[in-house]
């Protein structure tokens, strides 16, 4: 069912592309072809979190990413989804469990997913994709790794994180039957350098009245984009989102833009009303804090103290003052008018902070949203909610214009 | 000193002059509701919610072990807004390997560092703890003997009399926790043996209150293991004396010791259990998990098929850290013993 739903994903993209230039086409494309290489026998299959993992240590190796998380989103937006969170939790799995976790147990127990090598896992952003992740490394016999990343940022902790960097190396090289090649490593910090440089482009570009991209796509790209770091294909999606935004100012055809919204976070995978409710007001999400550049150019001569610290930079690492950290600037910089925590009930790590978050805007004379709503189970959705609650908001947003 | 957590290491409180106190809040979670979302695991909340009702004002400091994510939180939240009562961060890892011992036993010479320097601390010195992990160890041996008892059919060592005893340890210098241990060990000497139940292995996580053992011992069973967090894991094995580096024998052996689920190490955690239930002869495992504490409740379906698997009964509870609807329980307690009373029979 999934390799099904990823070829007609790469149909569809493909069938834009024919016609023409879409960053968003190129980047499901490519997105399709990672996931669909992960089921072919011959392919080395790291599961991971790809939106946390320095993925330019796997850049280094000829093996397949793939992330349970991002593919039981994946089928979150189809018909399959419920009936696939009910396999999970029909064996056991409580309802209180993060939907993400519960959607991608039940998927894997339905065989949906690709054979597993290895599991490589963060300690960060939460304590659950850990906990799932050994727990798929039981249920399919392969070992896994968690990269315990500490919350401050010292000699000692920088050493350990290079040191687990270095085990997951070896690790990874195993399964792969592949040497670490130290060349191919500085190539995909390289990369990841030009990369982080044309992120910035794009940030720029997002600074301007009205955006000439946000939303939806923009927080999924956030995410999920970040597998390809360490390659050219995340290069060329970072330039192919730069090309289109440059495209839209310079024709014209930006979206009416009332409001500007800093997005704490998540967004639904099922299909939802919240981001064509903003859209019909004329609210756009010009950032989120998952497309912030928190990390900084990694030394291609120290590729694995590089990566370590780009690690330990992140700012879902450690107190949430990193989350909040620049947020005057930010919210100076890109106009921001409101802020907005999507809350998926078992993320605690990030509910847990709403009042900081909150505090934190305030301080800004930023107004807060705290958005009560699953991220990947459909059956507490109720569209309705979403608009009165949405709405409020906006409404607010007018108040203070 | 307060701490939260049986992996902040209470020797290097003890060698810095301070007494280690597990804190047991009594304010509801809901105090909390103002500042943390109430999809917060309840100790947490309850935690805060004393916190910022005054309740703990008269402390040196506190300690906030890097836990799980809630704990990241509560330490976020106590900075922003308790303002009396300085609060330590101490970086747990959740793995036992080589290179995580070696960084913990950084982080724990910070911490020592930090007890002095925010906390109103001695300097802790290699004599200090090599003193505080002597008496730590003595506590270690004597609850083993504690242990023993309760497990044996033939003594009157009570779950319920292991938990009170544990609330007092928690809250102790070692050396008085050592002579009350001895106290409680000799009262009970040659004192009728217990009336014959269903052995239970209680596991799980934060059981400070005595209501669910209570539960289980007025319903006709008997409490055998009481592998909790204030339990017998923060007794399980010591500390070893005499090490060239004494921080580095500490993150060993918190690192090492039989693990709560915030650790990686799943299979090896349902082995001990394992072991627990057949060195203990127990008929059936009680599983109990505070509510939104996520570490225990992905394990639940792995750890149900683990007993299974051994053929030893298994009942999942949840409780809100304030046992509400404590009867409703005691239905499923009572139908559970009975299960295991015929496990035991048959």
């Amino acid at each position: 069912m999934f390799k099904t739903m990823l070829q007609m994903m790469g149909q569809q993209a493909d069938a834009i592309l024919a016609e023409r230039e879409s960053a968003g086409a190129l980047w499901l494309n490519e997105w399709a072809k990672v996931f669909s290489k992960a089921f072919e026998p011959e392919s080395t299959v790291v599961y991971t979190s790809v939106y946390a993992f320095p993925m330019e240590l796997l850049a280094a190796f000829d093996v397949v990413p793939f992330d349970f998380e991002v593919a039981g989103a994946m089928i979150s937006n189809t018909d399959m989804g419920v009936p696939t969170l009910i396999e999970a939790e029909n064996r056991g799995y409580p309802m209180d469990m993060c939907s993400f976790h519960r959607m991608a147990l039940g998927a894997s127990y339905n065989d949906y997913f690709p054979e597993p090598d290895v599991f490589i896992t963060t300690s960060y952003y939460c304590d659950h994709k850990a906990k799932a992740n050994e727990i798929f490394s039981v249920l399919l016999g392969k070992k896994s790794f968690l990269l315990y990343v500490p919350s401050e940022i010292t000699r000692d902790s920088i050493s350990y994180v290079e040191k687990q960097l270095r085990q997951i190396a070896a690790m990874v090289s195993k399964a792969a039957g592949q040497e670490l090649d130290e060349d191919r490593l500085k190539e995909a910090v390289r990369s990841s350098n030009r990369a982080r440089k044309s992120h910035l482009r794009m940030l720029e570009l997002l600074r301007r009245r009205p955006a000439p991209w946000g939303g939806m796509q923009l927080i999924g790209f956030s995410i999920n984009g970040l597998m390809f770091t360490g390659t050219e294909v995340k290069e060329r999606m970072n330039e192919a989102f730069i090309a289109q935004m440059e495209r839209r100012i310079s024709r014209g055809t930006l979206r009416p833009e009332r409001h500007r919204l800093y997005w704490f976070a998540w967004f639904p995978t099922y299909r939802s009303n919240l981001f064509d409710i903003l859209v019909e007001n004329e609210v756009s999400v010009p950032l989120c804090e998952t497309f912030r550049v928190y990390w900084d150019e990694i030394d291609e001569d120290r590729p694995f103290e590089g990566l370590a610290l780009k690690c330990l930079q992140n700012p879902f690492v450690g107190p949430v003052g990193r989350r909040t950290q620049d947020l005057d600037r930010i919210m100076d910089e890109f106009g921001i008018d409101g802020a907005v925590l999507f809350a998926t009930p078992a993320c605690r790590h990030a509910n847990a902070a709403y009042r900081l978050l909150k505090d934190s805007a305030a301080q800004h004379g930023v107004p807060f949203l705290l958005l009560d709503m699953d991220i990947s189970d459909p059956r507490t959705y109720s569209p309705e909610q979403t608009r009165t609650r949405i709405e409020g908001f906006i409404e607010l947003l007018e108040q203070r214009r | 000193m307060l701490c939260t957590c049986s992996y902040v290491p209470e020797e290097i409180i003890v060698a810095a002059g301070l007494v280690p106190k597990r804190i047991i809040p009594g304010a509801r979670p809901s105090g909390a509701d103002a500042h943390m979302h109430p999809n917060t695991c309840s100790y947490v909340r309850s935690v805060l919610a004393s916190a910022l009702a005054g309740d703990v004002s008269k402390a040196s400091g506190i300690v906030i072990a890097n836990s799980c994510d809630g704990m990241r939180r509560l330490h976020d939240l106590w900075n922003a807004y308790v303002a009396d009562v300085p609060a330590l961060f101490l970086d747990v890892p959740k793995k036992s390997d080589p290179v995580s011992v070696e960084y913990f036993a950084s982080e724990l010479k910070r911490f020592a560092s930090q007890l002095e320097a925010r906390c109103g601390g001695s300097r802790v010195t290699e004599a200090r703890l090599a003193g505080a992990i002597r008496e730590c160890n003595e506590v270690r041996g004597l609850m083993g003997d504690v242990f023993r008892l309760q497990r044996n059919p033939l003594s009157n060592v009570s779950g319920s009399a292991v938990h009170e005893l544990f609330l007092r340890g928690i809250d102790s210098h070692p050396t008085a926790f050592a002579d009350e241990i001895r106290g409680f060990i000799s009262a009970r000497a040659g004192q009728e043996a217990l009336p014959k139940g269903a052995r239970i292995a209680l596991t799980g996580g934060v059981v400070h209150r005595l209501d669910l053992i209570e539960c289980i011992e007025t319903s006709g069973g008997r409490v055998v293991v009481l592998n909790t967090c204030p339990g017998a894991r923060h007794y399980e094995m010591l500390v070893a004396e005499n090490s060239p580096d004494p921080m580095v024998a500490l993150a060993e052996r918190y690192l090492q010791k039989p693990s709560c689920a915030r650790m990686e190490g799943i299979e090896e955690r349902f082995q001990h259990l394992r072991r627990l239930a057949s060195d203990s002869a127990a008929d059936g495992v009680i599983y109990v998990s505070v509510k939104f504490c996520d570490t225990y409740l992905y394990e639940i379906p792995l750890m149900r098929a683990t007993c299974e698997d051994a053929g030893i009964p298994f009942l999942a509870i949840e409780s809100d850290y304030e046992w509400t609807g404590l009867e409703q329980m005691r239905t499923r307690v009572e139908a559970f013993l009975a299960v295991a009373g015929e496990r035991r029979s048959g």
